[in-house]
């Protein structure tokens, strides 16, 4: 059965390969016009025949959508995050060419008494600097932490979760508390997954990792914290952010381990 | 005789930030180099969201979104000097936006299918068929009765396909060979998920009355 459906998909692919598409792609501004509703009918018929066969433009338009849809009023968190992002970007951006210099018997003389900036004029630079530094700072943590976790370690308790086999009513067995390694190997074989952590009771998400698995097929995960004791919702999403898979993960107190 | 130097962008409450006119005002004082910075700055906060509400569905690492965000406003700032305004400007953005994207994900294990959709029941472990053994390239060692049926089930699909109706056969030919979602469907043919779902349901019946014989299960 499964074999019949994938040969229908195959002869599907075959067939619109045999019709290779056209040659001539929109322009970003004929996609963004698609998405306004400004073209005829039949350019839209023209265009959506050309979305179904043309992998490019599909991705495209889609960006097209977002680009032709009117700008909603940007929350105060996306005020933010946009305002951190310029600044992180401000300082790749070229420096400004100097100012043509004054003549030359001018210079020698204001290089001869060089003027202090005053006080008031220093203190932006020096809360940009501040902050620079704060925020490399936090990058160079956030970075090693990732690093951490991703990691080998020795002498830590390595934790398995794989396919749920227990039977009905049966527990989940528990992980220690305490630094811990996670193992999981997943059913799908996926080039790079993103690995979710959530608390079972609450749903706050505790982990999110990209992750990409080694040669034996496996994720591996070092919490150098651990997990508090509890239950756990592990989930394994693909690069379009749906979850392939669903774990229970259960944390044993301390003294409690099984 | 010099040109007399435009106003500096206008920052006022009442100018709104999306206005054409702004925006080719900032383009035109980034171009003349008058306060280029607050210029691109403006630029920058206009076009940021769409990028990456762009990128949101496609680069589910926020560092590596974050990272192409900023590859998108360096090339955007590289470029804008040489920008003539054939097209738009929105457009012009789209297509950087889009290339960073673009090579982004061809660089991706996997090529340009960065996650291939790999259907749940396959067994672990078990051998990936070659892309020789695949339908679309039938091997030498095929016999030629094999040779006729496939090619009669291939002309059954066509005629099948091409008797659907035009939005039901698109709505099957992005799920199936695009390997789209209903919603990425939904949006790039401007019409709600819940329509996509009836088509393909539809189309589903109606291949399935033709096809049956041909092909054990439909499945998209």
């Amino acid at each position: 059965m499964d074999e019949s459906s994938s040969d229908f998909r195959d002869a599907l692919v075959e067939l619109i390969d045999g019709f290779p598409e056209s040659a001539e792609h929109p322009s970003p501004d004929r996609w963004i016009a698609y998405h306004r509703g400004e073209l005829s009918p039949d350019e839209e018929t023209l265009l959506q025949e050309h979305l179904a066969r043309c992998r490019d433009c599909f991705d495209l338009a889609a960006g097209a959508a977002e680009f032709a849809a009117p700008a909603p009023s940007p929350t105060a968190g996306e005020k933010t995050e946009t305002a951190a992002l310029w600044r992180l970007l401000r300082p790749q951006l070229d420096p400004p060419s100097a100012p043509p210099g004054p003549p030359d018997n001018v210079r020698a003389l204001s290089t001869a008494v060089p003027r202090r900036p005053s006080r008031g004029s220093r203190l932006p630079t020096t809360l940009a600097a501040t902050f620079f530094v704060a925020l490399m700072g936090m990058t160079v943590w956030n970075l090693e932490q990732r690093s951490d976790r991703l990691a080998p370690r020795a002498n830590v308790p390595t934790f398995e979760v794989a396919a749920d086999e227990r039977a009905p009513g049966e527990r989940a067995p528990a992980a220690p508390a305490g630094p811990l390694r996670l193992l999981l190997h997943p059913a799908v074989d996926l080039p790079v997954y993103r690995l979710s952590i959530r608390d079972a009771a609450t749903g706050r998400e505790l982990v999110s990792e990209t992750m990409w698995p080694d040669q034996d097929r496996a994720l591996n995960l070092f919490l150098p914290e651990g997990l508090p004791p509890g239950r756990y919702r592990t989930e394994l999403l693909d690069g379009a952010g749906k979850v392939r898979e669903t774990h229970t993960l259960r944390v044993a107190g301390p003294g409690r381990g099984e | 005789m010099r040109e007399p130097t435009p106003p500096a962008v206008d920052e006022s409450p009442g100018a709104a930030p999306d206005a054409p006119d702004v925006l080719a005002r900032a383009v035109l004082d980034f171009q003349r180099g008058v306060d280029r910075e607050k210029s691109f700055e403006l630029l920058f906060r206009r076009f940021r969201p769409r990028i990456e509400r762009f990128l949101a569905s496609r680069v589910f690492s926020p560092d590596e979104r974050l990272d192409l965000t900023q590859a998108v406003f360096l090339r955007i700032y590289k470029g804008l000097e040489g920008y003539r305004g054939e097209g738009s400007l929105e457009g012009w953005v789209l297509h950087i936006a889009f290339n960073v994207f673009r090579n982004w994900r061809d660089h991706q294990p996997g090529g340009r299918h960065a996650v291939p959709e790999i259907p749940f029941e396959e067994t672990p472990g078990a051998p990936e068929p070659s892309p020789a053994a695949q339908f679309s390239s039938p091997s030498a060692t095929a016999s030629p009765l094999d040779r006729v049926v496939r090619r009669e089930r291939l002309e059954a699909l066509r005629q099948a396909i091409g008797e659907l109706p035009p939005k039901q056969r698109l709505c099957v030919e992005m799920r199936v060979y695009q390997e789209r979602s209903m919603q990425e469907i939904a949006a790039a043919l401007r019409i709600s998920p819940e329509t996509v779902k009836a088509h393909l349901f539809q189309a589903r019946q109606r291949l399935w009355d033709k096809l049956k014989n041909a092909f054990g299960t439909l499945e998209f």
